[in-house]
């Protein structure tokens, strides 16, 4: 008579149905602060959508006879010279900074991808001409180039790249694809040779096709990793530039124009300061520690 | 290695080439005027500026113009800033000692800090030493560091009164600042004396410019530590009865440092560029402000300077850094 055996751990995976990436999510769960990360941002993000809208902002309203008032019940960030609600500003500015750095992040990501992946799988020229292209963009001191850039871009001089936030998305991206696309040229370089490439050449599967559906899917970990990482990059480098005056121009506000106002202003409003800095704080560090845990949920020797 | 160095120093030029290209037409491109400042100005009618734009040649074609920029160049001649008239080279000499002064003390300050505390950080992995310092690390590599040098100001110089004005030390009679806000030494009555004064001055921006760097450092260095330690060396090492302090110093840390030379060699050329958020906030004179000022003038030449000795070094310290890795580790082999 058989007694039905104990589930073995095998079992029980099998019974889950686990995927690369239900394996990926026990991991990240249990790496505390990218949790903490995500939970921080998801509170950040609700809020730059709905508090400008439950509290009907208009940007553009001044009350100059609240203007410098401290932080209080009211304000709880306190006022700025305007006497607008530095709480409900932050989060209209938070809508900006997050909607630059997660478009940057992703045009670099792309771009960054395709050059990488042409790179990698045709080897030879295409190879040699598209990275000497990367290293000479590395060549360039980047805040130099963004200067410059930005100064192109907004003059107008390509009509249709020139309106609103467009500029400094470009700007964003076009220094910041080159770490990408070397990642992404390592791996495929090293999943070309793989034996299920060659069974899908076998079977008939075009370039494109190896190119965008066999190989890029097993790239994808150092891409989301990567891209993970360079939102919080991007959006320092929106907020230092519009701090410079050369980023996104009041009255839009964001993180960093907010910042540059607050320069003059710290010897009696500190708050016009701090808050801003803080948002930036919190959002990068967030960014960060979720892509330290995406970077450990996702690498391969951890599986269990 | 002679041959390799030879090498990648034969095809540094035609990458300079390419970049001198790219950066002169996007800065050609750009609607900027350097003469702008003098159509204000009502001893210079219309009809000098129009003058003035015909000798600078700037209604030249941008390839023509690049010409003329590129063979003044190869001769040794880096032109003149449009705005001040002076040669362009005694424009970055001027600027030049004020940010390696400033930037090098941060450089050496972040290294000696992080050197030991990413050491230690590693050797008692999972302490409580250790946590605290990856959290920091990781804080310090988060925070955007122009609102880090607000903070700054806002405690030490708006906050906090120094204690010794009106002695000896700082005859200036309170209130006065802890640290200043801003400047290199103290303008105006009551000047500290002049080391005191420097050192004084220092203090912000120094700290403002080393967190990024002591961070990046420590994990730099506590990640190529940890490697170390796992090594078969080290367990022989303990294994044939060293002490602890001899296997740390004389067999880990001079391979644990590795990694730490090449970010080293790498990070050198920014210390040219100068360290723009740091100048600004500060009202430091240094290369950043250099930079931005004139671009924002469209002042052409001394932009093309900046930029065109900024390439130059970052591609000479990439080769410092690889020939750098190759001497340290008698495993790398270049050929």
């Amino acid at each position: 008579m058989a007694t039905p055996t104990p589930p073995t751990a095998l079992s029980r995976a099998a019974q889950r149905q686990d995927t690369l990436y239900s394996i990926a999510w026990r991991h990240f769960r249990r790496h505390k602060p990218a949790l903490a990360g995500t939970f921080v941002l998801t509170l950040l993000v609700l809020g730059a959508i709905f508090i400008p809208v439950i509290t009907n902002y208009d940007p553009g309203k001044t009350h100059i006879l609240d203007k410098y008032l401290a932080p209080s019940l009211e304000h709880p960030m306190g006022t700025d010279g305007l006497g607008r609600d530095m709480f409900i500003r932050s989060m209209e500015g938070g809508r900006i900074s997050l909607l630059v750095g997660l478009s940057a992040m992703l045009l670099a990501i792309t771009f960054g991808t395709v050059v990488g992946a042409l790179a990698g799988f045709y080897g030879g020229m295409v190879d040699n001409l598209l990275m000497r292209f990367a290293d000479i963009m590395l060549t360039m001191p980047t805040l130099f180039i963004a200067i410059v850039l930005m100064q192109l871009l907004r003059a107008g001089v390509i009509p249709f790249l020139s309106a609103g936030i467009m500029p400094i998305v470009i700007v964003i991206a076009i220094t910041r694809w080159m770490g990408v696309s070397r990642l992404v040229r390592a791996s495929y370089l090293s999943i070309k040779q793989k034996e299920f490439i060659e069974a899908a050449r076998c079977a008939g599967a075009k370039n494109w096709r190896l190119i965008v559906r066999h190989i890029l899917p097993n790239a994808m970990s150092p891409i989301i990793v990567a891209a993970t990482l360079s939102v919080g990059g991007a959006i320092i480098t929106e907020a230092g530039l519009s701090f410079l005056g050369m980023g996104v121009q009041p009255p839009t506000p964001t993180w960093g124009n907010m910042l540059r106002n607050a320069q003059s202003e710290m010897d009696y409003a500190p708050w016009t300061a701090i808050f801003p800095g803080l948002f930036i704080f919190l959002t990068v560090i967030s960014f960060n520690y979720i892509g330290d845990g995406l970077r450990d949920a996702l690498d391969p020797h951890h599986v269990e | 290695m002679t041959r390799y160095i030879i090498r990648r120093l034969i095809q540094a030029v035609p990458v300079l080439f390419i970049v001198s290209i790219i950066v002169f037409t996007l800065i050609q491109i750009a609607p900027n005027n350097p003469l702008a400042a003098y159509q204000n100005n009502p001893n210079i009618t219309p009809e000098d500026l129009l003058r003035l734009e015909e000798e600078y040649g700037f209604n030249d074609p941008i390839h023509i113009k690049y010409i003329k920029w590129i063979s003044q160049l190869l001769r040794g001649n880096w032109g003149d800033s449009f705005v001040t008239h002076r040669p362009v080279i005694t424009e970055i000499a001027e600027r030049f000692p004020n940010t390696l002064y400033l930037s090098g003390i941060a450089f050496l300050l972040a290294l000696i800090i992080a050197i030991p505390i990413g050491m230690i950080s590693a050797i008692r992995q999972y302490s409580l030493f250790d946590h605290i310092v990856t959290t920091i690390a990781f804080m310090g590599q988060s925070i955007p560091i122009f609102w880090f040098g607000l903070l700054l100001i806002i405690f030490f110089s708006v906050n906090m009164q120094n204690p010794f004005a009106g002695t000896a030390l700082f005859p200036h009679p309170p209130p006065l600042p802890l640290f200043p806000g801003g400047g290199m030494t103290t303008l105006g009555e009551y000047p500290p004396d002049p080391l005191v004064d420097r050192i004084w001055h220092l203090v912000l921006p120094v700290t403002m410019l080393a967190v990024f760097q002591l961070a990046q450092h420590v994990r730099y260095m506590r990640a190529g530590m940890l490697d170390v330690l796992h090594q078969d060396y080290i367990r022989t090492a303990h294994a044939k009865g060293l002490r602890e302090r001899a296997v740390i110093l004389k067999h880990a840390f001079k391979n644990a440092a590795l990694p730490l030379v090449t970010i080293i060699a790498l990070e050198i050329p920014s210390l040219f560029n100068g360290a723009l958020f740091t100048e600004t906030i500060f009202s430091w004179p240094g290369m950043g402000r250099l930079f931005f000022n004139s671009a924002e003038r469209g002042d052409y030449t001394v932009l093309m300077g900046i930029l065109m000795i900024s390439a130059t070094l970052i591609i000479f310290f990439n080769l410092v850094a690889d020939v750098a890795y190759a001497f340290f580790d008698p495993r790398i082999r270049y050929d």
